[in-house]
């Protein structure tokens, strides 16, 4: 086929013209690197091979499923459960086979991703659904000093958006929000939203029955309790777990179909019977609450003395309702829908619903004990099981219940995704490339894709960097060292060091010049949220980089610990040729210089935003965020498990629109959705802290 | 898995239909989906741009696409257009290629191609553009276009009107009109459609309000009052003390503290006191200045509607949307307070749970007798329209959906091409050029408007030699190419070679991709800085002469052309401006001139040329409106999208 096609010169002939040559042969020896295969991925990478670019590397960690397939063009049905980034870079390639696209089935987090990786493109394009990748791309982007262009989208609406280091603000420049989380006592025993007795299911049921040993549970009570929450109900709640750590093993060792389906049967009748009743017992909870919940009786139910009464009016109604009703959610059609997932259960169904799936997933959990099953929305027999769980637990509460459509939206944070959308923010997204790789940074946009009839697009000059960014207004310095053989001690040493003369060294190699640090600044040392070292804590200072988990990929921060000068963030290589001690920074001229931290800003209040209906999605896998974006709270190794970080800035202004989420996030995430009305059902977030 | 044929799993478990459309059905839900699902859609034009439009159609799953175009694949269109294939769609029809590798994305969507000319099928079959659900029209001439929208436009009732996008583009430039004749939208997505009724209760509402005790010494009692509750009473109380009329615009202040002087002392536990206070903009303020518009009065729109002549005079060709009009305005009519049907929504509220219960049965009920008031009243609209049928004839979901949208109806009622080019609405050109906003982008609408004057005097677009417009317009009507056409696949496998180079004008060798490689060859790059830059693009394209050697065959057709010259392209599309701006009312002494000028010479350099992000772009957005007016939710532009890649703006018009 490649010895037919069209010369190449001739083949984007028009992009060079309207071009121009100078542009057009940059745009083909530029090196470019695309952070996702999703439905912005596949759009971008076609732009680009369409437009002249010719070196692409893509990256996505996802496989091809069917809900993919009507907006994410490169697949098709034959590549479900494949590669996204290895199938995008087939058929693109197909297209073009001049073109050189690297696909890497990978996570951009994976060390080997480091900064050394980043540097070597002239720019990177964010094509990504979750919060957490978006904020190391823009990091490692910041630490490498490559140009980003950032984009995103959320049904109809959608941004891109340029950053480049020094000029323009980062995507951590403005505050994105942090997920919604409740109260664990309101998830455990006092639920009273349809939000609430999903998060149950999702979070707790499923895990403490398929899920990952939750080993955080018990530190996470006795944190209750010194919080102040109810002695009496946290002892219950341990109670529960211990016999739910029982109901697990029956679940997990069965011997015939029979058996399981009694353990499943066991495992409705504490939920929803035993625990509510022992709730119930507990007069102190609900001499406040005038609605107590009812437990329901699974023979009762399956084999009812009075068929009529014990199925009866299915839906009970309750807060909430009025979300079904919302057009933005369109879910519920009525009658005429004839979706088979878009009716309403009704008890007994919804009982046995409970039951079938318990069974599939028991039986998927006992076939390889060794890996717990973590609940994914497009994992037919997990939404099954939350559905059904939450559901019921809505009936005990008398909270309306929900779809499985609905609950899958909830539960999953489904953000609805079109291809026109995608289609639309990517072509974006190759002008403002365009612009950049040009170095018109001044006519670089912010843009932003709105609902709204009379204004499509809205196209902002870039705002300058913000002084108070945790990402951008740091100091990145790539270290060269062997990780076995250099001490944090041996590194802060280095960094304390007075600077080489500039010119100095012609080998490129800093010699034996420091970073010019204050020798006398105290300082801590993290890796992400993960403190290492402070004046009083010194058990690491002797040992090895990788003896503290310091190795390939990872960032070593220094902190001032008077807050004079901004973070110092050690972008560690390995080099197993650098020797005892041997800490090589680079070469003096291209050492960054220190910088000073901005004052410290008051925290903005916290504000309602009355327009739009779409503020963000949050990924909450991975928080906490590294020192320098969480600022403050610290905790010694060994000491992080089970205490939420707090992040600062909770909830902050937004501007319409401003920042949203993508096309499907794939990630245990968030978003919230907003509207002029009490809409909190479609706020809440997922995540449980203790308050 | 445990799925037995009857499992309760298996079936409340989604289709695969429905999963492959998971997210977009939670924008436009299943009946939004069976709209797009039941139509057939016109593609006018085989090129870069129209094949991102179909993409972006196929994938969400529109019923059926027919591509038609008489063209063979355009080398130069090779490298731009995603959905040829490189080594197999040389020398074959475009449209039947496109067809069958756009038809891959999506199994559901009927795939068609019709290898003719548009022109000369419109002038033997006028008939064939009228059976479509909509018509997209891409890179056309300007005559065709008009001659086609007159065609489309004069469509009447009770044959289903169809829709006319027609799309322009070049370089960095696009543009898309779009003809609706008439488009009723009851999905119009609003932000939210709760209406509380309070400065307007309904006899239910008030007695349930006056349940409650504002001074319970009762605590739990207390934090638990809903805040409709609240505002109801403090508005009966406001009244009483204010002989009977509400609070004013003046005394919202006094009104608050009225409401505060409710919260109970050392009592906490208050939020519904603070939502009573947040949802005074909304529920009260807002009805109290405008007629109770949010509470069951009638927006100005949809008194417009009453007053519409289709609503006036109904007749069984009357679509369902006028006779739900009608029979709207004769509920407000004979509604006591004249008020809409009640939506029946409720948003969540600190409340307790039984309260909230009873509350919601209050609206609902009275949201249920309201639907069922208007569906007797339609009844009657459709037996004297002389449907038949009567309210049967309509679906009970629409009927709902219409109810719960009566305050949010949208109406459409565009112009024609003829209308907007014989009559322009001056004033929205005016105003075109002060959006404080954004980046003025109409200038190019009056450079695509000058080069189609330009095309019919001088048979080429500016910037653009003859073979390549008509290429680009694939407007060649010779008996050759239509017959040539007829049997696309002479080439079979064998690829471009055989089928290239016999004359085939449309097989368009010239062009633009020769002259790019001259330029490279002689070293007069534009430089970085191009696309934005136009003074760069003179240099630029004033080299356009001279041939590379190994060009020879291709010489010698270009020789018979003349090529363009740049500055001479500018001059003589200027002057056809000229009479576009006159038409269009603009000062000739202004700031706009400047802009036009600007936008004349990018027009020249760019010759009608498509770049890929533009095409991209502009596919998502031509796709989006389109579905928008498929499934009649959201409400689709109206009636005129400029797109400028050059300062990264959009803009929407009224011409
Ligand atoms: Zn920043």
């Amino acid at each position: 086929m490649s010895n037919l096609e069209s010369p190449p010169g001739q083949r984007q002939s028009y992009a060079r013209e309207i071009l121009g040559e100078g542009l057009f042969s940059k745009l083909e020896s530029s090196k470019v690197l695309v952070v996702g295969a999703g439905g912005i991925g596949c759009e971008l990478l076609k732009n680009l091979v369409l437009t002249g670019f010719g070196y692409i590397e893509i990256i996505d960690l996802d496989t091809i499923d069917l809900s993919n397939l009507n907006r994410q063009f490169l697949f098709q049905k034959q590549h479900i459960k494949k590669s996204k980034a290895l199938v995008a870079k087939e058929t693109a390639s197909n297209f073009n086979p001049s073109v050189k696209i690297l696909a890497h089935h990978d996570n951009v987090k994976d060390p080997k991703f480091g900064v050394g990786f980043f540097q070597k493109f002239d720019l990177v394009m964010n094509a990504l659904d979750n919060l957490d990748a978006r904020r190391w791309v823009n990091r490692m982007c910041v630490a490498s000093n490559v140009p980003l262009v950032e984009s995103g989208t959320t049904g109809f609406l959608g941004q891109v958006q340029p950053i480049i280091k020094g000029l323009t603000q980062c995507y951590d420049c403005t505050p994105k929000p942090v997920p919604k989380t409740y109260p664990v006592c309101t998830i455990r025993s006092t639920p009273s939203t349809p939000i609430h007795c999903i998060v149950w299911a999702k979070t707790w049921l499923f895990n403490q029955l398929f899920g990952e040993d939750d080993e955080n549970e018990e530190q996470e009570l006795d944190k209750a309790v010194a919080d102040g929450e109810d002695a009496a109900e946290i002892d219950n709640l341990r109670k529960e777990a211990r016999q739910m750590r029982d109901l697990r093993t029956s679940l997990i060792s069965w011997s015939n179909e029979e058996e399981l389906r009694s353990s499943a049967e066991k495992v409705f009748r504490k939920v929803y019977k035993q625990d509510i009743e022992r709730l119930l017992s507990m007069d102190e909870m609900w001499k406040h609450r005038p609605v107590k919940p009812v437990p329901l009786d699974y023979d009762n139910i399956v084999a009812p003395p009075n068929p009529s009464e014990a199925d009866g009016q299915a839906a009970s109604v309750g807060p909430g309702a009025e979300e079904a009703e919302k057009g933005e959610v369109g879910a519920t059609q009525g009658s005429s829908s004839g979706l088979k997932d878009q009716r309403s259960l009704s008890l007994k169904e919804n009982v046995e619903l409970f039951i079938q799936s318990t069974v599939a997933l028991a039986k998927r959990a006992s076939a390889s004990p060794t890996e717990p099953l973590s609940f994914d929305k497009d994992d037919e027999d997990a939404l099954d099981f939350v559905a059904a769980s939450s559901n019921l637990r809505s009936k005990v509460y008398s909270i309306e219940e929900k779809t499985r459509f609905q609950v899958k939206e909830m539960a999953g944070n489904i953000i609805p995704a079109i291809a026109t959308t995608n289609a639309i923010i990517a072509g974006m997204l190759v002008i403002q490339s365009l612009q950049v790789l040009k170095g018109a940074w001044q006519e670089a946009r912010y843009v932003n894709l709105s609902r709204g009839t009379n204004r499509l697009l809205t196209s902002l000059k870039c705002e300058p960097p913000s002084r108070d960014c945790p990402v951008c207004q740091e100091t990145y310095v790539p270290v060269r060292l062997n990780v076995a053989k250099v001490t944090l001690a041996q590194v802060i040493e280095t960094l304390k060091k007075p600077r080489a003369n500039k010119g100095g060294e012609e080998d490129g190699s800093g010699g034996e010049g420091g970073l010019g640090m204050d020798p006398e600044l105290e300082v801590s040392t993290y890796e992400a949220s993960r403190l290492l070292s402070d004046p009083d804590f010194d058990d690491n200072l002797e040992k090895s980089l990788s003896q503290i988990g310091i190795v390939n990929g990872k960032v070593l921060s220094v902190v001032d610990e008077d807050g004079g000068k901004a973070n110092v963030n050690l972008l560690i290589e390995e080099d197993d040729a650098m020797g005892e001690g041997q800490v090589g920074l680079p070469e003096a001229g291209r050492l960054p210089d220190l910088l000073d931290k901005a004052p410290k800003v008051e925290e903005r209040k916290e504000e309602d935003e009355d327009d739009g209906f779409v503020v963000e999605e949050v990924d909450k896998k991975n928080l906490p965020l590294p020192p320098s974006a969480t600022r403050g709270k610290r905790k010694r190794v060994g000491e992080e498990k089970g205490v939420e970080v707090e992040l600062e800035g909770k909830k902050r202004e937004l501007e319409n629109g401003h920042e949203q989420a993508d096309e499907e996030p794939d990630q245990p995430s968030s978003k919230k959705l907003k509207g002029d009305e009490n809409v909190e059902s479609r706020q809440d977030q997922d995540v449980i802290v203790l308050d | 898995m445990t799925d037995t044929p009857n499992s309760v799993a298996s079936s409340s478990r989604p289709s695969a239909h429905s999963q492959r459309y998971d997210r977009q059905l939670r924008l436009w839900a299943s009946s939004g989906q069976a709209s797009l699902e039941k139509s057939n859609i016109l593609i006018i034009g085989a090129n870069s741009l129209s094949s991102q439009i179909i993409k972006n159609l196929v994938l969400p799953g529109v019923g059926s696409f027919t591509i038609l175009d008489d063209a063979n694949v355009d080398p130069a269109d090779m490298g731009v257009n995603f959905f040829l294939q490189p080594g197999q769609s040389q020398g074959r029809s475009a449209a039947q290629e496109m067809a069958s590798l756009l038809s891959q994305l999506n199994e559901n969507v009927e795939h068609n191609f019709k290898i003719e000319s548009p022109q000369a099928l419109l002038a033997s079959k006028p008939g064939y553009f009228r059976s479509f659900s909509l018509v997209i029209s891409v890179n056309q001439p300007p005559e065709f276009d008009l001659a086609l929208s007159d065609l489309l436009w004069s469509i009447e009732p009770p044959r289903p009107q169809v829709p006319l996008l027609k799309i322009r583009s070049s370089g960095m430039v696009a543009e898309m009109t779009i003809d609706i004749k008439e488009l009723g939208i009851v999905e119009t997505h609003p932000d939210s459609i709760i209406d509380l009724r309070l400065t307007n209760p309904f006899p239910e509402l008030v007695a349930f309000a006056e349940s409650f005790n504002l001074a319970t010494t009762d605590s739990l009692t207390h934090s638990h009052i809903p805040f409709v509750v609240i505002l109801l009473k403090k508005l009966e109380e406001w009244k009483a003390k204010n002989g009977g009329s509400p609070p004013s615009t003046k005394s919202r202040e006094e009104f608050v503290t009225l409401i505060n002087s409710s919260r109970q002392p050392g009592n906490l536990d208050e939020e519904n006191f603070d939502e009573a206070i947040a949802a005074l903009g909304k529920h009260v303020w807002r009805p109290l200045s405008s007629d109770h518009v949010g509470a069951g009065g009638v927006p100005s729109e949809i008194r417009e509607l009453f007053k519409d002549a289709r609503c006036e005079v109904l007749s069984s060709h009357s679509t369902n949307f006028w006779l739900m009009v009608r029979a709207l305005r004769d509920f407000v009519d004979n509604s006591p307070t004249k008020s809409l049907p009640l939506t029946g929504s409720l948003p969540d509220m600190k409340s307790l749970s039984a309260t909230y219960v009873g509350l919601q049965n209050v609206y609902r009920n009275k949201a249920t007798e309201d639907l069922e008031t208007f569906t007797r009243i339609l009844g009657q609209v459709c037996v004297n329209a002389g449907v038949r049928g009567g309210s049967g004839a309509i679906d009970e979901d629409e009927i709902q959906a219409f109810v719960k949208h009566a305050g949010y109806l949208k109406l459409i009622r565009g112009r024609s091409e003829r209308e907007r080019r014989e009559r322009p609405r001056t004033d929205a050109v005016t105003m075109a050029f002060l959006d404080p906003v954004n980046p003025c982008t109409f200038q190019h609408h009056i450079a695509f408007r000058a080069s189609d004057l330009f095309y019919l005097k001088h048979a080429r677009y500016p910037g653009s030699s003859r073979t390549f417009s008509r290429n680009l317009r694939n407007q060649d009507l010779d008996a050759q190419g239509r017959s040539r056409g007829s049997k696309p696949d002479h080439g079979a496998d064998g690829g471009g070679g055989e089928g290239e180079g016999e004359g085939d004008p449309r097989k368009a060798k010239r062009s633009k991709s020769n002259e790019s490689d001259e330029m490279v060859a002689n070293g007069e790059a534009a430089g970085v800085g191009a696309g934005s830059d136009v003074e760069m693009a003179v240099e630029t394209c004033v080299n356009h002469e001279g041939h590379g050697e190994e060009e020879e065959e291709e010489e010698e057709e270009e020789k018979e052309e003349e090529e363009p010259c740049f500055e001479e392209d500018v001059r003589l599309l200027a002057k056809e401006a000229e009479s576009v701006i006159k038409s269009l009312g603009i000062s000739t002494d202004g700031e706009e001139m400047e802009k036009i000028h600007d936008s004349l010479k990018e027009m020249v350099r760019s010759g009608h040329c498509s770049l890929p992000p533009t095409t991209a772009l502009m596919g998502g957005v031509v796709a989006q409106e389109a579905i928008k007016i498929l499934t009649r939710q959201y409400v689709p532009a109206d009636d005129l999208v400029i797109y400028d890649g050059i300062q990264q703006a959009l803009g929407v018009f009224k011409l």
